[in-house]
């Protein structure tokens, strides 16, 4: 008796997810590394290496990183490593998938992602799951929650921001906004700031998101923030309080301007409730006072309520799978 | 106690022989590590006593859980009779078919929860003894915990669903 396994994906450009109707749930960071030469291959014992297993080992490998603004990048290694990474992730979610069973998934990509960006999706994965359906990641995050009337989406990964207005039916391209002001633009500016005040110190892109995802805030007061950097290999404390707070804010105010201009855009009747209804998701919810910066940046158009969603990591993992499960038959057959 | 006896006097003999005092200490040496050859043996086979006792217990509870999946998988299989029985039946009845599927699949769910349990605690006594034969069945876990599909039937979903749909269609064309 062959089984339909049902899969949700979210394809982030830092970190993919998949929820499995079996119940699992993995998440792994979206790179593959190959050894730089024959004794690190030999050493692995493997062609490539994923996720954070690569990223320990990164001195001995190249890393690829396949997805840049939420999409693939166009050449052939990056599709090759995006074929992996998915063909890596369904491995793990499903290990006792026989060759009769079938797997019906819903991949999520940013909002305004291209025809082309789509296209390159499915070929990619067209060999190993039998029924691909696209979706919008901020779409996901409203079916998860079932949020469907009235209420503005915003997920924040790490490639991009998804913004998006749901009233009732399916969002057309007016009702969303794509920004490529999102987590890795943070770990850039943040970069630059540290290194501008501390001109020594040793940073690598690990270390960055570390801080950024441990002591990111915009809210008006937080207690002192200081790290621990290493200068020529001494380690020494630094206050970065004030910088960090600088940083986190040029990447979330772009995202209170697109909230605006949603609000501002749509029906008049509905702005109230849509400025009353906003739900943050993805790993940018996790900036400490975002609700309230976001409320803040409503003030003018008559104030705000924003919440962040619990489960930031799965949220639009989670929606892409309850779609698959409610989506009927007959319409799966049309793919 | 007869080995420290025998250890004294043999001691004290070879001690007050002034002609053989290497001789002793050899005697002696030999007597000390028989008497700690022995107690090692002891020992050895004390651990493997307690290690058959516990593979002993590890299998009967195995045995067990084995059993009560099987009792479950047959639970199974009688709900889903009655959910086709459910549908097949006329609409004359007072009770509303949709809440009466809904209370079985609630039921059914409950179950997969116990089989998953049951597995997972399966698993874990299938790592920590690695000498035991585990015999599992032949239907891959998968089958069982896989949630089944649940179409909706919102038409506000639907008409989602219409559009997504025609959207990938488009998108393969």
């Amino acid at each position: 008796m062959s089984n339909i396994f049902y899969v949700g994906i979210d394809l982030g450009t830092s970190r993919s997810c998949i929820a499995t109707s079996t119940g699992k749930r993995i998440s792994t960071r979206t790179c593959v590394g190959y050894p730089k030469d024959v004794i690190s291959r030999k050493r692995f014992g493997k062609d490539y290496l994923f996720g954070d297993e690569a990223l320990d080992n990164r001195l001995a490998l190249e890393i690829v990183w396949p997805l840049a603004d939420g999409v693939i990048r166009e050449d052939e290694s990056s599709l090759k490593a995006t074929e992996l990474v998915l063909k890596h992730l369904i491995a793990q979610a499903i290990p006792d998938k026989q060759e009769t069973d079938k797997i019906y998934a819903a991949i999520g990509v940013p909002a305004q992602a291209g025809i082309k960006n789509k296209k390159a999706i499915v070929e990619v994965a067209k060999d190993f799951i039998d029924k691909i359906l696209i979706v919008s990641e901020a779409f996901t995050v409203a079916y998860s929650i079932d949020r469907f009337d009235e209420c503005l989406i915003v997920d924040i990964g790490a490639g991009t921001s998804d913004l998006c207005r749901m009233h009732g039916a399916m969002p057309e391209p007016d009702d969303q906004i794509t920004l490529d002001i999102a987590g890795n633009f943070l770990d850039d500016v943040l970069t630059k700031a540290i290194l501008e005040k501390f001109p020594d110190v040793q940073l690598t892109p690990q270390i960055v998101r570390r801080i950024k995802e441990k002591h990111g805030y915009v809210s008006d007061s937080s207690d002192l923030v200081k790290v621990t950097l290493n200068k020529k290999g001494v380690p020494a404390e630094y206050d970065i309080t004030d910088i960090l707070r600088e940083c986190c804010l040029k990447l979330t105010n772009p995202i209170s301007k697109a909230i605006q201009e949603l609000v501002g855009t749509f029906d008049p009747d509905f702005q109230e409730r849509l400025r009353n209804n906003i739900v943050i998701a993805g790993g940018g919810s996790r900036l400490k006072g975002l609700e309230a910066a976001v409320e803040k940046s409503l003030l003018e158009y008559g104030g705000g309520d924003a919440i962040c969603v619990q489960d930031a990591e799965y949220c639009g993992t989670e929606g892409a799978l309850k779609m698959c499960i409610e989506m009927p038959d007959e319409y799966w057959e049309n793919i | 106690m007869v080995e420290q006896g025998l250890i004294k006097m043999g001691g004290a003999k070879l001690l007050n022989t002034a002609l053989l005092p290497n001789f002793a200490i050899l005697i002696m040496g030999g007597i000390i590590a028989w008497q700690f050859f022995k107690s090692q043996k002891e020992r050895t086979r004390m651990a493997a006593r307690e290690e058959k006792e516990t593979l002993a217990t590890l299998k009967t509870g195995i045995d067990v859980l084995m059993t009560e999946q099987r009792e479950i998988s047959a639970q199974m299989a009688q709900l889903q009779e009655k959910l086709l029985a459910f549908q097949n039946t006329e609409s004359g009845t007072a009770i509303s078919l949709q809440t009466g599927i809904d209370m079985l699949k609630t039921e059914q769910r409950d179950i997969l929860i116990q089989i998953i349990r049951l597995q997972e605690k399966h698993l874990a006594l299938q790592k920590t003894n690695s000498e035991s034969k585990i015999s599992t069945m032949n239907t891959p876990r998968n089958a069982f915990m896989n949630k089944a599909s649940n179409p909706t039937k919102e038409p506000a979903k639907l008409a989602m669903f219409q559009r997504l749909i025609d959207d990938n269609v488009k998108l393969r064309q």
